[in-house]
């Protein structure tokens, strides 16, 4: 051990000097291990975002909610801006994840805002549910049962 | 369209920092340009609170929120903060003397160097992000859209939305960032969070910036914010981080405020903590714990700093009145506790889930232990005052995670999605981060001094 070494070590206040030193080469030894990670993981990222297509962004969540991506756009571009609506859930579909029947009514009032989700509403968005029960045409549907309603007079 | 968004977010982000820096003008003065950056994150996080504040009593008001009303408010605090400093004579900034570089500075460009790189990641990761998180599209997001589309609290939306007593600061922050990218671009609103995130980043390096040397700054900054908890959540469209963020410099603030007593910090401080209360319900308990912890640290010098401090929490409170007059009057309840017995074995098991989760390397890597054996150290070594203070601030928080989780029955659990005790427990390691580097410093600082005077 060298003088200055030594000096060091032997001065009053070298018990804190040398804790708070090892706490800062700690958070440098941590930082050498997270910085180069956290760079990656935000670089593999922004690579996952980019490879996306706008419908998959622009919807995000919802994917794993609304079971048809085009219902989502049908809707969005034939219920006028200022027209209310109804989201009617019926029996459970194959193409259906497990938090359809619970949030994708919840998912529809946030992608369709300005327009209003409620109930007795004249558009109906059908999630496989029972057309009899609101009348009127259907103005878009899909295979898998799902349909967008105007009510009936 | 994206880059139309991203140019019009950079305008409001550049509206945030004018009006801080005319509110910092006010408080302090700027003295030199280089004193202007070092206090330019603090002014930016100070011009969103501000406005924050602002527009959600106008939106209370029933104001009609759109660009006019952006603007108008953001000309009146501007002219407001610039009609007090030039009243009391603030000094306009110099260039001042150039800075002098040393081996040490080497350690703050590696650090700035690697903060920027830190940010251009974030940026990247942020620019195309899709709206994931379930809070953020149950919730945050459509309040944010009905503020826009429909020019205030759109009583349908927030009174039947899930949690329709969260304050509606953050709402209004991301209206008034739709008016600025001209369209409800939920994708290119990440970037909004990335431009709070970067502030406070700021804020906290300026802040310190004097007072710790920055081979021991940088280090326990930027580890705090790869933490993996953190990176992966910064720029969430959601108001967690923005809660911490304004906490933590509020409390970085009150920390130096009891060594130095410079008024303008407990201002600042103030202004935060209002913007605290009406970001999230939490707001309410963060600051009540710093202010109590603030009164508590300033016993001996009770005369002066008491009557400060009561004004403070009045301005506090004053700030979270309104929206609750708002939502009160709608008949919307429900945010007390459901239980006011406190089983001791619940608490029990709550407070270990808090420790826990404190102490969860693998959400927080090791910035908790460190902050811990920061708060040790300066209370043998560093600066007592500080140090108490700074750990009575954690050990309350801690226990107020442990308390929510009895109160409103919460399961005994991380999963997020059954409680949210990850998320509130962030404000203390982030605290504990930043917080940490100035116990340090100020070990170091005690410790060298009593070696020069032998």
């Amino acid at each position: 051990m060298n003088d200055r070494v030594r000096r060091w070590l032997t001065e009053p206040g070298v018990a804190g000097r040398l804790g708070a030193l090892v706490c800062v080469v700690a958070a440098t030894a941590a930082l050498v291990a997270r910085y180069p990670a956290t760079i990656a993981d935000l670089g593999r990222t922004a690579g996952v975002n980019a490879s996306r297509s706008f419908t998959d962004r622009e919807i995000a969540g919802g994917n794993a909610v609304v079971p048809d991506q085009e219902l989502l756009y049908q809707a969005r571009a034939r219920i006028p801006r200022d027209a209310s609506y109804h989201v009617a859930i019926g029996d459970p579909h194959e193409s259906w994840s497990e938090l359809t029947e619970t949030y994708a009514a919840g998912f529809f009032e946030s992608f369709l805002l300005p327009r209003r989700l409620a109930l007795g509403a004249p558009w109906v968005i059908c999630l496989n549910c029972d057309r009899g029960r609101y009348g009127g045409g259907v103005v878009w549907e899909n295979e898998e049962g799902d349909a967008i309603l105007v009510r009936g007079e | 369209m994206t880059l139309r968004a991203i140019g019009g977010l950079a305008c409001l982000n550049a509206l945030f920092l004018a009006v801080g820096s005319s509110v910092v003008w006010s408080l302090r003065g700027w003295r030199t340009w280089r004193c202007y950056l070092r206090l330019a994150g603090l002014a930016y996080l100070l011009g969103v609170t501000l406005l924050g504040v602002v527009w959600t009593f106008l939106l209370v008001s029933g104001v009609p929120f759109g660009g006019a009303a952006i603007l108008l408010s953001a000309a009146l605090v501007c002219a407001v903060a610039l009609g007090v400093a030039i009243r009391l004579g603030r000094t306009r900034p110099v260039l001042g003397v150039p800075a002098v570089l040393t081996r040490l500075s080497l350690f703050a460009v590696a650090g700035v160097a690697l903060a920027g790189l830190l940010a251009e990641a974030l940026f990247r990761g942020a620019r195309l992000q899709g709206l994931y998180a379930f809070d953020a599209w149950a919730f945050w997001i459509p309040k944010a859209e009905a503020i826009y589309f429909f020019g205030g609290l759109d009583e349908q939306v927030f009174t039947r939305l899930p949690g329709p007593t969260y304050p509606p600061l953050l709402p209004a922050l991301d209206a008034a960032a739709f008016h600025a990218m001209g369209g409800a671009d939920v994708v290119t609103l990440h970037l909004q969070f990335w431009f709070l995130t970067f502030g406070f980043l700021a804020a906290a390096a300026g802040i310190l910036w004097r007072h710790v040397p920055s081979w021991i700054l940088w280090p326990m900054l930027l580890l705090t914010f790869v933490a993996p908890r953190a990176s992966g959540h910064l720029t969430t469209p959601q108001a967690d981080f923005l809660l911490d963020f304004l906490f933590c410099t509020a409390a970085l603030l009150g920390a130096l405020w009891v060594v130095d007593r410079a008024p303008w910090r407990l201002v600042a401080a103030t202004t935060l903590l209002g913007g605290a209360v009406l970001t999230k319900r939490e707001g309410a308990l963060l600051a009540a714990i710093l202010l109590f912890a603030l009164t508590l640290f300033t016993f001996d010098r009770r005369r002066d700093a008491w009557p400060k401090l009561m004004l403070a929490a009045g301005a506090v409170v004053a700030a979270g009145v309104p929206w609750r007059i708002w939502y009160a009057n709608r008949g919307i309840g429900g945010e007390a506790p459901s239980s006011a017995a406190l089983d001791l074995g619940d608490a029990r098991e709550a407070l270990r889930l808090s420790l826990d989760v404190f102490f969860d390397i693998s959400l927080w890597s090791i910035v908790p232990v460190l902050a811990f054996a920061s708060v040790v150290l300066a209370a043998v070594w560093g600066n007592r005052r500080q140090a108490v203070l700074l750990g009575a601030i954690l050990a309350l928080i801690l226990l107020g995670g442990a308390w929510f989780t009895v109160a409103f029955e919460l399961p005994i659990t991380a999963d997020e999605a059954l409680n949210p005790i990850v998320r509130y427990t962030a404000s203390a390691v982030l605290l504990g981060g930043v917080g940490s580097a100035l116990l340090l410093a100020g070990v170091w600082e005690r410790c060298s001094t009593s070696r020069a005077r032998r």
